[in-house]
């Protein structure tokens, strides 16, 4: 069977087709299925007051609901029932009455300031959330930690009711001691800022049903006082299959170890990115001992530690001589190559930037 | 490269001869042949499909059989997005629309998910920016409400509007 088909092929197709359906014959699910594709706009302005089954339909909906599409000059009612609700600016928050949403599943908050944050997490109900996105609070400050951790701590607990997916974009600030030790609900969680590796390893202790966890490793622990705090923990989760770490300190690379032995007996899928290096980067970057010593590291510890393990990434960020309209360094991603890699009784694929790649050559 | 073969039947009759691999992109037939064990020489018949659809799912099916899978929702934006259709999708969606409802009905049916993608994005993009009036004249669709009716949802509808 051929793989493409001319346009007078799919004409002769058509031609043969009589028998028609029209578009009230679709089931309400399928309508329901259609309204996805529409902003709540959309469907207000083409279906309201059409006929009785419509807007019956439309008013069972639990709608879309993106702020972003109102203006000052554009004021719309909203909608009763309210599935997604997407606010990415502060004078989005003047059109609606959290107090007014019962049955939110989808939660995406970005560029709110930390008082309003707090003033939408304690109006609105949150027991249905199933997935939250909290972006950057444009007006951060380091005295406002304890704020932001009450909010994160708010929203990490909703991983005992229906909280799937939560992503935060900001620095972990919530002191995990106070965590319930069951978020079972939790699968999928992004952090982009964790202190370091024993961190990680404790909040993991607390979710164990989760899945996929990308973070940030700000640092060593070694650098860390407190670290006994963190150690005193010893469960395993079994549950993680994919993780991506983005290491900030070449210290914590070897702390990973940790994180293998006690989460990862059944992770398949691995990526680690490296700390960006600068576009003409000097031997003193790459020949850093850590660096030249990657190749064996990791060998070892997948061959050891990751028993389940399929695909491993190593990347790198370049940063670029230019600079964006906000006078930042501009990065940019190098290919990545692949590498196929046996081992005695298993074989796995590793991708490594491009850059990264001649630290392999003398391995392979 | 040519594979196994199924025979499959659509409402009005007629079998088709797909292979297993182009058949599998429908779940519903995927499920059929792994967990109820059907064998490849039995005839699975489809009877909600006949046989002039299921030829368009077919031609879909083959032309769409070495796509990547679908990615995952955005994490920042979960509406569904009505702007990419492929210039061969659009050319294949320049139908009538009783065929393009009855390509949503047999994607919802043989559980297709590009094929659902594609169609719902079509009618999407036909609903588009028009109004009640506008909708009623191009899916024929009736008003059953009577004017008192109009009036008291009218009246309903007023504490939520432009405040």
């Amino acid at each position: 069977m051929g793989s493409k088909k001319s346009k007078q092929q799919i004409y002769s197709i058509h031609d043969e087709i009589q028998n028609s359906i029209c578009f009230e014959d679709l089931s309400n699910e399928l309508i329901y299925e259609l309204f996805d594709y529409l902003s709540f706009h959309d469907i207000i302005f083409s279906f309201d007051k059409l006929n009785k089954r419509f807007q019956n339909l439309i008013d069972n909906y639990s709608h879309y609901v993106n702020l972003q599409q109102h203006t000052d000059d554009n004021i719309l009612s909203l909608p009763k029932h309210i599935h997604s609700l997407k606010i990415n600016a502060r004078y989005q928050l003047q059109f609606i009455n959290f107090s007014n949403i019962f049955l939110l599943h989808y939660l995406i908050l970005s560029n709110v300031s930390i008082f309003d944050l707090f003033h939408i997490f304690n109006t609105l109900s949150l027991k249905n959330l199933e997935y939250i996105y909290l972006g950057a609070c444009p007006d951060y400050h380091r005295y406002q930690h304890e704020k932001l951790a009450e909010i994160q701590q708010k929203i990490l607990l909703l991983g005992e009711l229906k909280l799937k997916k939560c992503v935060f974009r900001m620095k972990l600030f919530v002191n995990i001691n106070q965590l319930p030790m069951n978020l079972f609900s939790l699968e999928y969680l992004r952090i982009d800022g964790c202190e370091n590796i024993l961190i990680v390893n404790n909040l993991l202790n607390h979710m164990p049903n989760l899945k996929s966890l990308h973070v940030s490793i700000l640092q060593s622990f070694k650098t860390n006082n407190n670290k006994d705090q963190y150690m005193k923990e010893n469960n395993r989760n079994n549950s993680l299959i994919n993780l991506i770490i983005r290491i900030h300190d070449l210290n914590s690379l070897e702390e990973l170890i940790s994180l293998f032995i006690q989460n990862c007996s059944n992770l398949k899928n691995l990526i680690i990115y490296l700390n960006p290096i600068r576009e003409n980067y000097s031997d003193h970057d790459m020949y850093d001992i850590r660096v030249i010593n990657l190749p064996q590291y990791i060998t070892t510890i997948i061959n050891q530690l990751l028993p389940q393990l399929t695909n491993f990434h190593l990347r790198q960020r370049i940063l670029s001589k230019n600079f964006d309209f906000l006078n930042r360094p501009y990065y940019f991603s190098p290919y990545v190559k692949e590498i196929p890699y046996s081992l005695k009784h298993r074989s796995y694929r590793m991708f490594i930037a491009q850059h990264l790649a001649t630290l392999w050559k003398n391995t392979t | 490269m040519a594979g196994h073969k199924i025979k499959l039947q659509s409402n009005d009759g007629d079998i088709f001869d797909v292979e297993v691999e182009i058949a599998k992109l429908s779940i519903t037939i995927k499920t059929m042949l792994e967990d109820l064990s059907m064998n490849e020489e039995e005839i699975i018949p489809l009877p909600n499909i006949n046989s002039a659809i299921f030829k368009k799912v077919i031609q879909w099916t083959t032309h769409h059989k070495d796509d990547p899978p679908l990615p995952p929702e955005d994490d920042e934006n979960r509406e569904k997005n009505t702007n990419d259709i492929s210039s061969w999708d659009q050319e294949f969606l320049k139908v009538d629309q009783g065929t393009l409802f009855e390509l949503i009905l047999a994607a919802n049916y043989l559980d297709i998910k590009g094929l659902l993608d594609v169609t719902c994005t079509s009618v999407a993009n036909m609903i588009k920016g028009k109004t009640s009036e506008e909708i009623r004249q191009t899916f024929n669709i009736k008003n059953d409400f009577t004017p008192q009716e109009e009036e008291q949802i009218k009246k309903e509808n007023e504490w939520c509007e432009n405040k």
